[in-house]
């Protein structure tokens, strides 16, 4: 699955006028420079570890500073892994 | 200063559902689809309702215009802040949204303020049920006192939520399962027929000066809030005296008098409390015949959405050509309209009236353009 494109996908679940057009053009890419806020990365951040049935106690010590960041911290504490961008996006829409 | 509505979006529904698995089930007006996923704790019923109203094509509009411009919030009462959960209840409208901060409403219309390009100025208002209209005022006052070129109002409320259900169940304040089975239907001003559903409703209004108003769509002439000693909980008086303040204030900021107002869109809960207060000061008013509606009983009752939410379905009625009558009204009279009126042009003026728990009276007046 390509995270890039996940991520990104959820933006407009996250803000759904995007007013200031933020996007994520690289995983390597610091969340401080895709144009969102703290509370929209908050929501990212949460809307990820449900994708990845990470619990929301273990997800709060995640600390960030790319988008790769949030899928490494993903990887290592998931209980499930969605087959597909759609079905991901299904369970948080 | 003339002060134009521009443009406005709404979301309301005369669709109804029964809910029966709520300690007093009850009929009432909502968008099923505002509560999808929301026991994921996700998804916040209120946002996915205001979404409806946030046009991402006016949107991005109002970010491109220039111009001092402000956002207001009005969002009636208590269901930000996670309050809505709280009543021990487990049924489809139970959840817990994992975001706090984000339900808070100034963090809320800080967020919304931005993607409506509003850097000027962020403003909430929790009247109650008069909240969108009380913030007519305010309006009034940011272009009047303070220079605005633009004030954008958001109003919205989810009253379709556990504890609000529940308290004017419990309280017999909405009609209840047990009215309809008895053959009672919403209705207003009238012998038999009384009260309204519980729903929810949205609007989004632009406001602007006539150095940016473009195609509008109406006028604000005046508005005004008031309070009043009141004689119950509710804060309604029998005499009215809250809405008389609030309507004398409207004319008098308007500068025109209450024989220039073609029609009256009431509160129009249609309870007798209600019925009462609003009809003795209708009469105290206006001295002469009058026109007078009332959307509670085709919406439901949108809490503090709906005094700006109703006028603006009242525009888009009379710019179809109708006054719509209130429904069931099982008497006839020359004021409380019980059949649509056909009306033509433009050019009539509004009062709208509004009223809030804990003694808050609102009323603005509009030209239709």
């Amino acid at each position: 699955m390509d995270k890039l494109e996940l991520f990104n996908s959820l933006i407009p679940i996250v803000i759904p006028v995007n007013s200031m057009g933020a996007t994520a053009t690289s995983l390597d890419q610091p969340l401080a420079e895709t144009g969102l806020d703290s509370l929209d990365l908050l929501m990212i951040g949460i809307y990820l570890s449900d994708i990845y049935g990470v619990e929301e106690e273990v997800a709060k010590v995640m600390q960030p500073v790319t988008v790769a960041d949030m899928f490494v911290f993903m990887e290592v504490h998931k209980t499930k892994e969605p087959t597909n961008i759609q079905e991901a996006l299904e369970s948080v829409k | 200063m003339n002060i134009y509505l521009t443009d406005y979006r709404t979301a309301s529904t005369t669709q109804t559902e029964m809910m029966e698995d709520i300690p007093y089930p009850q009929r009432v007006h909502w968008f099923a689809d505002t509560y999808k996923n929301a026991q994921s704790g996700l998804v916040y019923a209120p946002h996915k309702l205001a979404d409806k109203v946030l046009d991402p094509e006016l949107l991005a509009d109002l970010r491109e215009r220039d111009g001092k411009t402000a956002f207001i919030l009005a969002s009636g009462n208590a269901h930000f802040a996670g309050v809505h959960n709280k009543t021990g209840i487990d049924n489809k409208l139970t959840y817990d949204y994992k975001f706090l901060a984000l339900s808070l409403t100034q963090v809320y219309a800080g967020r919304i303020a931005q993607m409506c390009g509003a850097r000027d100025m962020v403003i909430t208002d929790a009247s109650a049920c008069a909240s969108s209209l009380k913030v007519m005022m305010n309006v009034r006052e940011l272009f009047m006192l303070y220079g605005f070129d633009r004030v954008i109002v958001l109003t919205l409320e989810d009253a379709v939520s556990n504890p609000v259900l529940k308290f004017f169940g419990e309280s017999k304040a909405c009609l209840t399962k047990d009215q309809e089975d008895q053959g009672i239907l919403p209705s207003a001003f009238d012998d038999h027929n009384f009260g309204f559903n519980i729903g929810q409703g949205a609007a989004l209004a632009v406001f602007e000066n006539a150095k940016y108003a473009r195609n509008s769509k109406a006028q604000l002439l005046g508005a005004y809030t008031a309070a009043e000693e009141s004689t119950n909980a509710i804060g309604q008086r029998e005499d009215g005296q809250g809405f008389v303040r609030a309507a004398a204030g409207a004319l008098q900021t308007a500068n025109i008098s209450s024989s220039d107002i073609q029609v009256v869109k009431t509160h129009g809960t249609g309870t007798k409390s209600n019925n009462q207060s609003e009809k003795a000061a209708l009469q105290q008013i206006f001295h002469r015949e009058f026109l007078a509606t009332s959307y509670k009983q085709r919406i439901g009752h949108t809490m503090g959405a709906s005094g700006l939410l109703e006028t603006c379905l009242l525009l888009d009625d009379m710019r179809n050509g109708i006054i719509p009558g209130i429904p069931n009204r099982t008497r006839r009279d020359e004021v409380f309209l019980s059949n649509d009126l056909i009306i033509g042009g433009t050019g009539h003026n509004i009062l709208s009236l509004a009223a809030g728990m804990g003694n808050v009276y609102s009323a603005a007046i509009f030209r239709t353009l």
